[in-house]
């Protein structure tokens, strides 16, 4: 979707203003330049209700007066508000024209003010005019959804709620705009629909074979896993908001724990633990892959090789056998073929002359053609199985495999010889502290480890769930491949045996598709978003930087690495300039990975930066959108121009009269409270924009 | 189409490949049927519709072809 042209009237401080938004694919960029009180953030407002509606303005717009807020100075008047907004709208035909209108009443007397109901029309723009649409939300709704607002519209605090506030707010808000935009809810609908289209197939059978006992009951254990399987997976999603909830309490009460002892003059003390908590948690993870390859050893297929050794050597006599028998083709019929084509044979000899020598070598390949086409069905496989089963005969060196788990083993031996170690040391620290007479520092330690049990006890009840659902998981496919077997007995059942096979199919396609999308397409959203982030701060992990990578976890998190991968909680350690940088990457990353075509629509962004990062990100932003729009203040544009002149398509100028005599150098002229609309650029100004000495003034 | 079809299609025509070809064109046929679920799903977001019954019609379809092409379902119609 892309933004074309908007028109805003009597919203606050807009009473009439109208402008076309750049498109283009290398001038992309659309600026919006006001200072301070100029009406940025009333039109970042005022394109968000009207694509969005009451929802987007604050406190869902109960309190929020949209009418300016002097249009009645004693008599009751009644004024039209409007947000009429032209865009661009891909189909599956080909991109369509549409203007959005978003209208509404309201009723002012004095200071009192009553909203009537709002309106939204939408109108398809075509060639012989505008066509009025039905269902104007409903139509506007799949192409910008409610919950990317957040994503596409951002000003430069709100942004910061993708990686500040508790654990659980980033974890949802992180959460919700990658499921969005990448289209898992979409993907997770269609899953449960054909879900319920095999519970469909499923009563069927019981309904049309429902005679045959075994198949009865086979369908009845199908019927109660169908049902067990969706309050599981809501359980594992709420066992996993609790985890995190807890998480968060926990590293809460671990912080201020951590304060009290630096107050106390127990620095010592709480270097010595921290240390002892960063080894304890450095040498857990190690244990956990350990034990991961230790498990993965035995599903290789090394072991496997090691193990059938015997039998692999019968079968590869056998096979070798019918080769030497002749029973294997030893070349596939297209080599020969192109051989009988080529005037030399493979090892040198003449096959175009015609002499007997020729002749005979000609009829042997020919002989071996005829053999191979004549080979039967059962010879077709074992040819197969000869070919296809070499890597499994090649003999595997005696102790490979040995070797493997004697490494895996002492691995996870150390890992576990550390925990232990760290453990006790952190113990040890435990116990001293437990000894100190601070009883602000003991009330902290103990609602520390209040939170640490019931995190402990959260994170057991996730696992247990979690390996409750994989069962049921399990004992579902091996109960589904039963009822399948069963279902070949005769034409009706093999008729819903293929209609299960197919919706098994449509189901196992969304399975992966969403895992995916949870994992690969995760990963590129958090590697893209790394890359942007230290360019936009110019860090380069190689030269020893503070900040040397970011991260999107699995479980939504975005988080940030310092040198020697020590985490950093972005919202604390670090820098005003480097959090907005971090959210954009991360509405970039994102944006550009799900290959959505939206507009990224930016209040303030580069407030609080300035030199390099300033110009990274705004250039960065401009080459990753599909199409931006940056409202920007005087001081923000400074020392940026070069990159506006490269990548602007529309840049218009918003004055405040009021701003008349202090700021402005000449006079509006205006009676009312309003913004004032002008096409001057970054580097112009005219009769309305004019400031004075621009180089030093407030915003 | 909506905002995110193009990521969605690419990622599930993607998982396609995992699919055995239960007969030549199988995967093709497959292919269509998940554009139609897809756009099933769009409709129903925009005013709703019976869209189980949709999905498990088309479903019923390819389930028909994929038993016709079987050499035991000849041997029933024989």
């Amino acid at each position: 979707m892309k933004l074309l042209r908007a028109r805003v009237e009597n919203f606050r401080l807009l009473r009439d203003i109208a402008f076309d938004f750049a498109t283009s694919i290398d001038r992309n960029l659309t600026v919006v330049r006001a200072a301070n009180e100029s009406g940025k953030t009333t039109l970042l407002t005022a394109l968000q209700w009207g694509l969005f509606g009451d929802v987007a303005l604050p406190e869902g717009g109960k309190n929020f007066r949209l009418s300016p807020l002097d249009s009645s100075s004693g008599e009751k008047v009644a004024i039209a508000v409007s947000v009429e907004i032209d865009c661009e709208i891909p189909t599956r035909t080909g991109h369509r024209e549409y203007r959005l209108m978003r209208f509404v009443t309201e009723t002012v007397h004095g200071a009192q003010w009553d909203r009537g109901p709002t309106h939204v029309e939408l109108f398809r723009l075509t060639t012989n005019g505008a066509v009025p649409v039905d269902h104007a939300e409903a139509h506007i709704r799949p192409h910008l959804p409610g919950e990317l607002r957040e994503v596409f519209f951002t000003d430069g605090d709100r942004a910061l709620s993708f990686i500040e506030g508790t654990r659980g707010d980033q974890t949802r808000r992180v959460e919700g705009a990658i499921r969005s935009l990448l289209g898992l809810t979409v993907v997770e609908r269609a899953l449960s629909h054909t879900r319920d289209v095999s519970t469909g197939l499923n009563q069927k059978v019981r309904k049309e074979i429902g005679n045959r006992r075994e198949l009865q009951t086979v369908s009845d254990r199908l019927t109660m896993l169908e049902k067990q399987i969706p309050p599981l997976e809501e359980q594992v999603r709420e066992a996993k908001e609790a985890r995190l909830r807890l998480q968060d309490l926990e590293e809460q009460a671990d912080r201020s724990y951590s304060d009290a002892l630096r107050k106390g003059n127990r620095e010592e003390l709480e270097k010595q633990r921290q240390e002892a908590i960063r080894g304890r948690l450095s040498a857990e993870k190690d244990a956990v892959q350990s034990s991961r390859d230790h498990a993965n050893l035995f599903r290789s297929e090394l072991l496997g090789k090691h193990l059938l050794t015997g039998p692999f050597k019968k079968a590869e006599a056998i096979l070798n056998g019918l080769r030497t028998q002749g029973k294997i083709p030893s070349q596939t019929i297209p080599v020969l073929e192109e051989q009988l084509s080529q005037p030399c044979c493979i090892c040198g000899e003449p096959l175009n002359s015609e002499n007997p020598e020729s002749q005979r070598r000609r009829a042997h390949i020919q002989r071996l053609i005829d053999d191979s086409r004549n080979s039967d069905a059962i010879q077709e496989k074992v040819t197969g199985l000869f070919y296809g089963a070499q890597d499994l005969l090649r003999p595997v060196k005696d102790h490979t495999w040995s070797h493997e788990y004697s490494d895996v083993f002492a691995r996870r031996q150390r890992a576990n010889e550390r925990c232990r170690e760290f453990g006790e040391a952190e113990s040890a620290v435990e116990a001293k502290i437990a000894t100190l007479p601070d009883v602000d520092v003991q009330q902290l330690r103990t609602s520390r480890d209040h939170y640490r049990n019931q995190h402990k006890d959260a994170q057991s009840k996730e696992a247990r769930l979690i390996a409750q659902q994989e069962a049921v998981q399990r004992e579902f496919r091996g109960v589904v491949k039963e009822r399948d077997r069963l279902l070949q007995h005769d034409k009706k059942g093999m008729q819903l045996s293929a209609e299960l096979e197919v919706a098994s199919d449509l189901q196992q396609v969304l399975t992966h598709a969403l895992e995916t999308m949870k994992t690969k397409e995760l990963q590129k959203v958090s590697d893209h978003m790394n890359s942007l982030f230290l360019d936009m701060i110019g860090a380069d992990p190689a030269q020893r930087s503070i900040i040397t990578r970011a991260a999107v976890t699995s479980d939504f998190r975005i988080i940030v690495f310092g040198r020697y991968d020590h985490p950093l909680d972005p919202s604390q350690d670090l820098n005003g300039a480097s959090r907005r940088a971090l959210t954009i990457a991360f509405v970039l990353a994102l944006t550009r990975i799900s290959e959505v075509e939206a507009p990224n629509v930016i209040d303030t962004p580069l407030g609080m930066m300035s030199g390099y990062v300033k110009q990274a990100v705004l250039q960065l932003a401009a080459r990753q959108s599909s199409q931006l729009i940056l409202f920007l203040t005087h001081s923000e544009i400074a020392g940026c121009e070069d990159i506006l002149d490269q990548y602007a398509g529309q840049i218009f100028t918003l004055t405040n009269p009021a701003h008349y005599p202090k700021i402005l150098i000449n006079n509006p002229n205006t009676d009312d409270a309003r913004v004032l609309l002008c096409g001057c650029n970054h580097r112009q100004s005219c009769e309305v924009c004019e400031r004075r000495d621009i180089a030093n003034l407030p915003e | 189409m909506a905002y995110n079809d193009k990521k969605i299609i690419k990622v599930l025509f993607g998982e396609l490949n995992g699919v055995p070809e239960r007969y030549e064109g199988y995967r093709s046929d497959l292919r269509h049927l998940l554009g139609d679920v897809l756009l099933v799903e769009h409709e129903h977001a925009i005013s709703k519709t019976s869209v189980v019954k949709r999905i498990a019609d088309q479903v019923n379809t390819l389930g028909m072809s994929l038993y016709k092409s079987r050499p035991d379902s000849e041997a029933d119609e024989g």
